[in-house]
């Protein structure tokens, strides 16, 4: 039997103005307790998408849905208290910080403003999240431009985890940081949801930082999915041909030099103006005359496994556990 | 390896900020052969830039202190004035930044600016430069280089942009180009198709590159040659398969250990470099990388090592005075 979703979407979609459909008909389930990366290259809509899945962008069509309540029509205290429980974390530790204010004030503030907490509490709260991100309780009196990258990123997670969230979305987390602070902070978000079973979105570029991090993994092109798997089945085999090439276009630290690279040649094309058929087929190196036509629909190939595409690739059914 | 074409001796940058002197780059001395991919790789903060953009003066300023020797075709670069410089720039050494729509001018067509570095450094006429301009657009990789030639930056996409730069910094066949960072800001699709042109241009053109980049899987693709960076100093330095898969020194080591990897064992945690870079202007006496090093010993804290030969292969240099004890204790 299915578990129920946490999150579930349904036919979302969110329009930029008339022309640009910055994230077309997506349907995504989040189950409880498991961190889905979603991965794309930008512009494909990655960030609209977890943006709109907590109403920070307000989608143009679709569902929402939390614990199986829509959430998209919620107004008032009951948007506030059930945005409580669904926080997000920013790619840019230095903008999303207000740099006038005392950290502990910084973390405290999601606590006061959605679960109406005193400020006695607050401040315990936030003293004790400063403690558990690594950074120790006496970060809480000083300011953000005294830390490094890696430290308000931390102070980000924390002030997300105020709130006590069951679903937070985490938007390239750790892009802006060196590889060697990379590794810390990737830690601290396993510790986390594994210790607080947390439910995360995890949205990134990188699918090294992704198979560290996810229990599946979510791909998205032009505005849509094109593939839901396994972590371990993608990475032992990715179904559709753009997640083969995107995998196949990683720099792989490995001895042999340049291993038989898939380059896929041009650029994703205009989202206001996307190709008929299946919007990758200006790029496939297997797109067939079907392709060019007929829009693929996100379809079951495998337990688990969905991909958007007419021809799938061959894939290994059982991803190899490593 | 054939003779440097650049040899850089006791490099040192040094910033004036309202904080003290602050030694980006530290006395650093590096060779680059001709023909040859050299990679400069470090964290943020490294010094890896600044020594880069000290190379050809880029960052000379009332509040920069360069000192040391930059010798290109018999010249020293230090010493040179800023004419001399100009002249330098573009037609010996070009450099290629991360961000290209900063680099170009926006009122300008593509075309046209390629011309124009052209005609700067020799004598052609605006057509036959015009043409060049064009050919060289091709040669990048650009389609239709005779439309895309009249477009103006804004209208390309990131990718087409950087290959505009590369046109640009080809334009006069410069023994040297410096790419700093040059495809941090491309989607990874896209930065595949520039490795493989700047790997094309080195090899077909003989053009030494130093490659100046944060990420370990771009180094291992296209570097030959490759020197690691810490605190504004050279840590390591060696062949491409000696540094990245012989490392000697610890930083080295635990930097290729904390990259999340698509391939390869999976980690159950990654192995993550405890505490934060030094960027301050306050350093300690001994190895900066002391302070987050698992092996060290008392003789760290005493003087900076220096880079020498030490237990690495042939040419491999290393800064770490541990040497033959930290490879037991490291084995352990």
């Amino acid at each position: 039997m299915k578990p129920v979703p946490l999150m579930q979407v349904e036919g979302l979609r969110v329009d930029f103005g008339h022309r640009v459909r910055a994230v077309r008909d997506v349907d995504l389930e989040v189950y409880e307790g498991e961190t889905l990366g979603l991965v794309g290259e930008s512009g494909c809509g990655k960030s609209t998408l977890g943006k709109a899945m907590l109403r920070v962008i307000e989608p143009s069509a679709g569902a929402i849905r939390y614990l199986g309540l829509d959430i998209t029509g919620l107004r008032g205290a009951v948007l506030r208290r059930t945005r409580a429980e669904l926080q997000m974390v920013f790619q840019d530790p230095f903008g999303s910080l207000n740099p006038r204010r005392k950290v502990a004030d910084i973390v405290a503030e999601p606590l006061l403003r959605a679960r109406r907490a005193d400020r006695a509490t607050a401040r315990r709260t936030a003293d004790e999240l400063l403690d558990l991100v690594g950074l120790g309780r006496s970060a809480g009196e000083r300011r953000p431009h005294e830390f490094s990258g890696g430290q308000r990123q931390r102070i980000g997670i924390a002030r997300a985890l105020a709130p006590s969230p069951r679903f937070v979305v985490a938007d390239e987390p750790v892009s802006a940081l060196d590889v060697s602070i990379q590794a810390q902070i990737i830690n601290l978000l396993a510790d986390l949801t594994r210790d607080r079973g947390l439910t995360m979105l995890f949205i990134s570029h990188d699918l090294g930082v992704v198979r560290h991090v996810a229990d599946r993994v979510a791909v998205m092109y032009l505005g849509r999915i094109i593939e839901v798997a396994a972590r371990d089945a993608f990475f032992a085999g990715p179904a559709h041909p753009y997640s083969e090439a995107l995998l196949s276009s990683v720099p792989a630290l490995s001895p042999q030099p340049a291993r038989e690279r898939i380059v896929v040649e041009g650029e994703p094309p205009d989202p206001a103006d996307p190709p008929p058929g299946c919007a990758y087929h200006t790029r496939c190196r297997y797109a067939a005359e079907r392709c060019r036509t007929e829009e693929p629909t996100l379809r079951d190939i495998a337990p688990g496994r969905q991909v958007r595409c007419h021809f799938p690739l061959p894939t290994v059914q059982e991803g190899p556990s490593s | 390896m054939s003779p440097p074409v650049l040899s850089v001796r006791d490099l040192r940058v040094e910033f004036e900020l309202p904080a003290g002197l602050l030694p980006a780059v530290g006395g650093v001395d590096l060779d680059l052969a001709a023909g040859e991919l050299l990679a400069l790789v470090g964290e943020s903060g490294s010094g890896k830039s600044a020594l880069a953009m000290s190379l050809v003066g880029l960052n000379r300023g009332p509040r920069t202190r360069i000192s040391g020797v930059v010798e290109l075709g018999g010249q020293d670069l230090v010493a040179a004035d800023e004419a001399r410089l100009r002249r330098v720039r573009g037609k010996d050494v070009a450099v290629v930044f991360q961000d290209a729509l900063a680099a170009l001018n926006p009122t300008q067509r593509v075309g046209t600016q390629v011309a124009e570095m052209i005609r700067t450094h020799q004598r052609v006429g605006r057509r036959q430069a015009w043409q060049r301009s064009v050919a060289l657009l091709r040669e990048v990789g650009i389609a239709n280089p005779e439309q895309r030639a009249r477009s103006y930056p804004h209208q390309l996409s990131g990718g087409m942009r950087q290959r505009v730069m590369i046109a640009i910094g080809l334009a006069n066949e410069p023994a040297v180009l410096i790419a700093d960072e040059p495809t941090t800001a491309l989607d990874v699709t896209i930065q595949a198709q520039v490795l493989r042109l700047l790997k094309r241009l080195q090899t077909e053109h003989g053009t030494a590159v130093m490659l100046i980049t944060h990420d370990l899987g771009v180094v291992a693709e296209v570097a030959d040659r490759v020197a690691v960076m810490y605190a504004g100093r050279i840590v390591e330095q060696g062949s491409r398969d000696q540094v990245l898969f012989a490392p000697q020194h610890p930083y080295t080591r635990a930097l290729l250990n904390s990259v999340p990897r698509v391939d390869g064992p999976l980690h159950k945690r990654l192995p993550a470099i405890a505490g934060s870079p030094l960027t301050g202007v306050l350093r300690p006496p001994g190895c900066a990388f002391a302070p987050r090093c698992a092996f060290t010993h008392e003789a760290c804290a005493v003087s900076p090592p220096a880079l020498a030969h030490r237990y690495g292969g042939p040419g491999q240099l290393d800064a770490c005075v541990l040497g033959a004890d930290r490879a037991e204790v490291s084995v352990a």
